[in-house]
């Protein structure tokens, strides 16, 4: 070949390579370069991945701490298995038996969960604490597999049901504590964005974006777990004992209003919240109205001693246990001839105090039962406060005023009737009372910090302290709630035994109550104890002042009250070494 | 032209100095770029299998945390009390000493010094009653 010949060979070569080169070039370039988002998204988006990343909720304590956990987010798995693997290897009974006897399933119902053989995947249980899948995890059974979950989990099961609440599966506080602070317990979730390689797994280095999330504050409550504990268990002995219906319980330190223990029976297991009840989810403290029966005499003593209508000597004729008013005859429990008002408190006649009632007139009594909050929620952080029932005092009749002095014709919730009895114990304010004391981060950040609040003042302090005198001779010899007596400390308070209305009518069954403070003359915390429908015995007197007696002469030593009868604190101070 | 042929042919390819110098701080580039992706790499991993590690003890640790409030519940120690027949009482706040831990005084207050543990106790203790 002449050497011309290999030069155009040559040549050509190299413009075809060339040209390959350009048009391989234009190609990259169009594609890098040109509008074909569509194509770039389609190589871009199986590399990239996006995922939020789910705020772990907040802790909740009670009042001494971070050392008493009441709610938190706990690891938990959930169980789940393939079910066409299961049919191909023909397993599936036998997988379905031993699911249902290690999770405490019915076998039928896993053999159901797994029925289908198209199905590639399928929950068996969800939410199941690390702990109870020990033995789970060593069987190591083919087609089965756990993932990785996040369970509100309550520790204490019912303990503090119905201050507590729960969490529903989206996450979001549906009942109690978790739903007032919901927006502080949910916290903010991240955002975390990448690349990942073949095999999903996340390049880091490619890591785009990462926003980790934030955790949510912890909610440390006023509820004191022992106190707590003890008001529970109490409740439950006397539902036991009485054959009640049911029972609630609220401590509140007067002077603050701050709620020490709140309970109510039925209760439910908050980690099967679902299964509960409506019946058990409903917080009777705060949420069921009743006729108060006697206890609403407080606000009728109260208002005619500041008004001045009466003094504890004023003498009132007590009609030998059967008065007739306007048509209606009122019987008392126990027939009295003459009684003082002093007297007619302690023994608890309802004539007498129908008659202080007449003293005030209508108005004036509508006006302290208003003063009292009655008729109004109180404003408790807590979902479902009632506001309970009382009639303006123009719809009256002419037998209203002496009947609702003796808490007929009038419905409260019991948190409200502690209201009163706490405005009496502390110098007549009355405060509003509250469950969360403070919100704080996890590095210790305070977000919200409750402070004491007054709503008012309905009495002046001087018939407070009128007032707390003759409440104390309630519980002493030949008052109706000598079983609230505590010993070491004087107890103040007022029995109450209303007769429950169905259909129009009073009918024989009853709801007991007793409502009290202590230390009588420095109080420091109220209590009030209602049972619903106890039998055979249904007074206050004999139902709910033992109950009362024996939960604050334990909550005494637990919030280590001082007891008037005991000795002066003495300090020794050692010198610095 | 022969002539400078021959030269070239008698002295042999050789790259120029700056040429070499550029091809060179080049591929060094490259090397530790390389070695530089490779590090990062590795970090990467390291950093993924410590933020798995870190998980997986926060869940341990919460599974932990709640086991112990279990464990230290009122209930549960009233069960286990019981369960070992141990009768307690609570004491009388007579019966109580108190340990209250005060700050210590300001140097320039020129104050006595004082220990920093108080005690504060009742009258008439009976710890042995």
């Amino acid at each position: 070949m002449t050497d011309f010949g290999v030069r155009c060979r040559f040549a050509a070569g190299i413009l075809m390579l060339a040209l390959a080169l350009a048009g391989l070039g234009v190609r990259l370039g169009f594609l890098h370069l040109g509008a074909h988002a569509e194509v770039r998204a389609g190589l871009a988006g199986p590399r990239s991945m996006r995922q939020k990343i789910d705020a772990p909720r907040g802790t909740i304590y009670d009042c001494r701490g971070r050392r008493n956990i009441l709610a938190l987010d706990l690891a938990a798995k959930d169980v789940c298995a393939d079910p066409r693997f299961l049919a191909r290897s023909n397993i599936t009974q036998e997988v379905s038996a031993a699911l249902a006897s290690e999770l405490g399933l019915r076998a039928e119902a896993v053999r159901e969960a797994l029925g289908n053989p198209e199905r590639r995947f399928a929950y068996v249980r969800r939410y199941v604490p690390e702990d109870q899948l020990v033995a789970l995890r060593a069987r190591n059974l083919p087609g089965v597999f756990f993932e990785d979950s996040t369970v509100r989990f309550y520790p204490h099961l019912g303990f503090m049901c119905h201050v507590l609440g729960f969490v529903n599966y989206e996450r979001t506080g549906s009942a109690g504590v978790e739903q007032v602070m919901d927006r502080y317990l949910r916290g903010s979730p991240g955002i975390l964005e990448s690349q990942v390689d073949a095999f999903r797994h996340e390049l880091y280095t490619r890591r785009s974006r990462d926003i980790p999330a934030l955790r949510g504050a912890d909610v440390f409550l006023t509820v004191d777990q022992n106190v707590q504990y003890i008001v529970e268990r109490e409740l439950d002995a006397a539902v036991a004992e009485h054959r009640a219906r049911g029972a609630w319980a609220i401590m509140q330190r007067v002077r603050t209003g701050e709620i020490l223990a709140m309970a109510a029976r039925p209760a439910y297991d908050l980690n099967e919240f679902r299964t509960a009840e409506d019946v058990c989810r409903l917080n009777r403290a705060i949420g069921h109205v009743y006729e108060p029966g006697s206890t609403m005499k407080l606000v009728t003593f109260a208002a005619a001693l500041n008004e001045g209508t009466v003094s504890p000597e004023t003498i009132f004729d007590c009609e030998n246990g059967a008065w007739s008013h306007a048509g209606h005859v009122l019987h008392d429990f126990h027939a009295y001839g003459r009684l003082s008002v002093a007297d007619g408190l302690q023994k608890s006649s309802n004539i007498l105090a129908a008659k202080l009632a007449l003293t005030l007139g209508d108005r004036r009594l509508h006006a302290y039962l208003d003063a009292f909050n009655v008729g109004r929620p109180l404003g408790i952080d807590l979902p479902g406060e009632e506001g309970g029932l009382l009639l303006p005092a123009a719809r009256w009749s002419n037998v209203s005023a002496s009947r609702i002095a003796i808490g007929q014709g009038v419905a409260v919730t019991a948190l409200q009737m502690m209201g009163i009895l706490g405005a009496i114990a502390n110098n007549g304010f009355l405060m509003r009372p509250h469950v969360v004391a403070r919100v704080e981060q996890e590095e210790g950040l305070p977000l919200l910090r409750r402070e004491p609040q007054a709503i008012g003042r309905p009495i002046r302090p001087e018939t407070a302290a009128l007032m707390r005198r003759l409440l104390t001779r309630v519980t002493e010899e030949g008052g109706t709630g000598r079983r609230a007596r505590v010993e070491g400390y004087a107890v103040a308070g007022k029995t109450g035994t209303a007769q429950k209305a169905a259909g129009g009518r009073y009918i024989d069954k009853y709801v007991a109550s007793f409502v009290g403070f202590l230390p009588a003359n420095d109080p420091e915390i109220a209590l009030i104890v209602v049972v619903d429908e106890p039998e055979p015995e249904h007074t206050g007197g004999v139902v709910a002042a033992p109950v009362f007696a024996r939960i604050a002469a334990r909550a005494v030593r637990c919030l280590d009250m001082p007891s008037p009868a005991a000795d002066k604190t003495v300090c020794y101070a050692e010198p610095r070494r | 032209m022969r002539h400078r042929n021959n030269r070239r042919k008698r002295d042999g390819f050789a790259f120029p100095a700056p040429f070499t110098s550029l091809v060179a701080v080049a591929a060094s580039l490259g090397l530790a770029y390389i070695w530089l992706s490779c590090r990062c790499e590795a970090l990467g991993r390291d950093i993924k299998a410590l933020e798995a590690e870190g998980e997986t003890l926060q869940r341990r640790l919460l599974n932990e945390q709640c086991r112990w409030t279990r464990l230290k519940s009122p209930e549960n120690m009233e069960r286990a009390l019981a369960a070992l027949k141990i009768v307690m009482v609570w004491p009388r706040r007579e019966q109580v000493v108190y340990l209250h831990e005060e700050p210590a005084p300001a140097p320039e207050s020129g104050a006595p010094g004082r220990d920093a543990l108080t005690y504060v106790r009742r009258g008439r203790i009976g710890l042995d009653d």
